[in-house]
């Protein structure tokens, strides 16, 4: 589920660092709304424990195989959607750097993926209806694994968008989502079970540590807009999801929903969101490719490319070993 | 009469309303005491040293420190004079290097910087490990921690020092090393431990709680040779007096 | 489960390469996070079908391999994670993108072959340049945490504005991983040593097991706080530091010279097709 660096372009890396940042401004916002400091040392060992559990191997029934410990969810069962989501963009960014798990560019696609959907989407829609009228173990277990069967649908989904958009691949999108979103519904299952058998012991051991439970539904008003928002977006992404689902049993797919949708083959210029994608794209680093030598000057161009490039490795080479020698000669002299 | 001094009157405290902790707690602590707090396993030790420096709140009866009464608006004064050593040193530690550790009280406390450099240093010094100053916290063994844990608290110069069983997983080198500072420091402390042996090198007066009470409040010489009383209340009379008799 | 106890030690490892003296290391980690960012974004932004352009970026990697002293074997250890996944998603481009974007003369005739041309599909082509790429991100962003403490990392967030809470978090999680870790390895140990011949833990013991991990981690956080609350914790750390001084001999000005000219040359190998250039120099 952690997409890599090479899986993503910068366009596409760059929205979904804004996307995610946008929500990580909001939440830190949130969150110091609350003005509780003791919720700072509780995110930060909360997310050392999912980064820890994450290593356990639970043993599926009947199978031969083994899942894992789903952290949004978990999350923000117990600290809150808000809370939840910025603890679950440290796991990320820890688990980015010290095991190269998911990488730096793709942070802000894999916080999207699988933080904002398991912690706002998972917690907001199921977790706090369920737990509505007072926990029980059954709506624990069903709620677990409604949002992590949720959460991976949609994480799996958003992730052949933005390897699609970036262009890494050639699978036509239909046969990329079904290679996905069915492997995704059993992990979703694991994973819910497994949040859920955890949460359920929560509950009977320490019930108030259970975000929303038991709190008497005091802050209704106050969420009610974030929820019609919350409803509206994932309405949106569903007909999105069906839109393409129905298009993509048409010859071309993601292209032939595009058509259908701007009147335009290209994906480029499909509307508003590509537009800013490109602006962002002659705005920032991403300068146009010098064209690839093609077909008619196949011969030479390609070997003397190939000498070159060996060439530049090898000078490269030597002179970072001569500039190595230089440093240590001064660090000696000094 | 010093100004450093612990009043604790009729205190009393529970988690739940029907399960009292704490029974009818009272005695005074004055400057230069040692006082070892004993009993066994769940008596309401470390609940009793939280209750001095308010992590425990709602408690009756009344508790002051330096005339100062512990009252929710007083919490940051009187927490300026208590240092307060945790039984497992990770959770003292949180910061990433034994200097931010150490410097983490006097910054929060808005000592200038070039003040804060010092009381780090000294606190380092008084602990005897100057030379860990930069190291990274996860790097120290148990025994370090433990120390980095005191130094911790001994920047902010406080007039008393509670320690919650400190001498748990150390080393018999290290566990000398701790003695030896503790006895260096001539403030009120209280230390709570079933370590016996601990209490017998360290303080002067002993404190005997059982089931939330105080049982016995006296020397330690006293106490921690009477076999009778001790072994009423689930502990053992301190091995090296044991092997003394022998 | 020695899973666990390798996910240690490898921190362990990290932590003591990212902590050596060397002029790598000592340079300003914003420096060093910007340059890695710009780095991999210009990697993953070459066009597909430029497998050679994309290779001769490896000489930023190669630069800081060699004069860091980075030890290129755990290095590639990290590739087993990345590689397969990109593989994967990239295995099946030779089979859906047949365009011919160029030959490769092969030096002799086969019937299949006559005259000794290879042709080289584009899904091929795009398929090792992606590869490449994965390698290339994968060794930006190792060498950057192999010469930058997360310490170092997190205090050039905070000098990019990132709030508070999030770098309070990273701090946090990176202190209390390892002990963490090692819980769970105890536990599991535990539980292993009970089970024996399990893979891993079963159905019933899911939610205890892991839930009492968990209750003990809470207390460990309720305690955390009470101990930042006796020190005057008023919810933020404070991690901003002189960078340049007498424990640091590298300067602003080197460090700012060490960007401009990495960004330069990552910009001119991305813009002009330096291998082509030199290559015909020589034929």
């Amino acid at each position: 589920m952690h997409m890599a660096d090479a899986l993503v372009t910068a366009p596409v890396a760059a929205t979904m660092y804004g996307m995610s940042g946008i929500t990580a401004g909001y939440s830190v916002h949130k969150v110091r709304l609350e003005n509780n400091a003791k919720k700072i040392p509780v995110m930060g060992i909360m997310g050392a424990f999912v980064f820890a559990t994450q290593m356990i191997n639970f043993t599926i029934p009947g199978t031969g195989s083994s899942g894992h410990l789903c952290g949004g969810m978990l999350l923000s069962a117990l600290l809150g959607p808000f809370a939840g989501f910025l603890t679950m963009i440290g796991v990320l960014l820890v688990q980015c750097l010290l095991f190269a798990d998911g990488g730096i560019l793709a942070l802000g696609c894999n916080v999207w993926n699988m933080a904002f959907y398991g912690c706002f989407l998972g917690a907001l829609l199921i977790w706090r209806p369920a737990m509505k009228r007072g926990a029980t173990k059954a709506k624990i277990l069903f709620a677990s694994i409604a949002g992590c069967v949720l959460t991976l649908q949609l994480g799996a989904f958003s992730v052949t968008i933005e390897t699609l958009l970036s262009g890494i691949t050639e699978l036509p999108f239909k046969t990329f989502l079904l290679a996905m979103q069915p492997i995704h519904l059993a992990i979703g299952l694991v994973e819910g079970l497994i949040t859920g058998a955890v949460l359920c012991f929560v509950h009977e051991a320490r019930p108030e540590l259970l975000w929303e439970v038991n709190e008497e539904n005091k802050k209704e008003g106050r969420f009610s807009f974030e929820t019609t928002m919350i409803i509206l977006l994932v309405a949106s992404l569903v007909i999105g999801g069906i839109v393409s689902l129905f298009a993509s049993s048409y010859p071309d797919g993601l292209e032939w929903s595009m058509e259908r949708i701007t009147g335009s083959t290209e994906l480029e210029a499909a509307g508003a969101v590509y537009e800013t994608a490109d602006s962002i794209v002659s705005a920032t680093a991403l300068l146009p490719d010098y064209a690839f030598k093609g077909t008619e000057s196949a011969l030479g161009t390609t070997f003397s490319g190939i000498v070159g490039a060996l060439i530049v490795l090898g000078v490269s080479v030597g002179v970072c070993y001569l500039f190595r020698f230089f440093k240590k000669k001064e660090k000696a002299s000094n | 009469m010093s100004h450093i001094h612990i009043d604790v009157e009729n205190v009393n405290f529970s988690y739940l309303k029907d399960k009292p902790i704490l029974k009818d707690i009272t005695f005074q602590a004055k400057e230069n005491d040692s006082i070892g707090i004993i009993g066994a396993n769940g008596v309401g030790k470390s609940t009793l040293l939280k209750l001095l420096v308010g992590l425990n709140a709602d408690f009756s009866g009344s508790i002051r420190v330096e005339e100062i009464p512990l009252e929710r608006k007083t919490l940051s004064k009187i927490r300026e004079k208590i240092g307060y050593v945790f039984q497992d040193s990770d959770n003292q530690l949180f910061m990433t290097t034994v200097y931010q550790d150490v410097a983490f009280g006097p910054e929060n406390y808005g000592l200038p910087k070039d003040e804060v450099e010092k009381r780090v240093e000294d606190a380092l010094n008084k602990v005897k490990i100057p030379y860990l100053i930069d190291k990274p916290v996860y790097q120290l063994s148990g025994g370090e921690k433990k120390l980095v844990a005191i130094a911790t608290i001994l920047s902010m110069n406080p007039d008393i020092i509670l320690m919650d069983e400190p001498s748990v997983s150390l080393d018999p080198k290290n566990r000398r090393n701790l003695i030896n500072i503790l006895n260096e420091f001539d403030h009120l402390k209280i230390i709570s431990s079933h370590d016996l042996d601990f209490i017998w090198d360290t303080t002067s007066r002993v404190i005997l709680m059982s089931e939330g009470r105080i049982v016995a409040d006296g020397p330690t010489e006293e106490i921690l040779r009477d076999e009778a009383l001790l072994d009423r209340y689930g502990l053992e009379k301190p091995l090296s007096l044991t092997e003394r008799n022998n | 489960m020695s899973k666990i106890n390798k996910a240690i030690l490898n921190i362990e490892n990290l932590r003591q390469t990212a902590q050596k003296d060397q002029w790598v290391n000592r340079i300003h980690p914003l420096v060093k996070l910007f340059l890695t960012i710009f780095y991999i974004a210009i990697v993953v932004s070459m066009n597909k079908y430029h497998l050679l352009g994309t290779l001769v970026l490896a000489i930023y990697p190669v630069f800081i391999f060699i004069v860091g002293e980075v030890s290129f074997k755990d290095a590639l250890r990290r590739l087993r994670i990345v590689l397969p996944l990109v593989c994967i998603v990239g295995i099946l481009n030779p089979f859906f993108d047949r365009t011919i974007v160029t030959y490769v003369n092969l030096g002799f005739a086969t019937s299949k072959y006559p005259d000794g041309m290879l042709a080289v599909s584009g899904g091929f082509v795009s398929f090792f340049s992606l590869m490449i790429k994965g390698v290339l991100t994968v060794f930006a962003s190792y060498l950057l945490i192999a010469t930058t403490t997360i310490e170092d990392i997190c205090y050039s967030l905070r000098k990019i504005h990132v709030p508070k809470v999030i770098v309070t978090q990273v701090l946090l999680i990176y202190r209390y991983i390892t002990l963490l870790l090692s819980e769970v390895n105890k536990i599991t140990q535990a539980y292993e040593l009970r089970a024996p011949g399990q893979k891993g833990v079963a159905f019933k013991a899911w939610g205890s097991l892991v839930g009492r991990l968990l209750l003990r981690s809470m207390d460990r956080a309720d305690e955390v706080y009470e101990s930042m609350c006796l020190r005057g914790f008023k919810g933020d750390f404070d991690i901003t530091r002189q960078w340049y001084g007498e424990s640091n001999k590298n300067t602003f000005i080197g460090d700012l010279s060490f960007a401009i000219i990495w960004t330069g040359l990552i910009l001119v190998l991305k813009l002009v097709p330096v291998s082509y250039i030199i290559g015909s120099l020589f034929i």
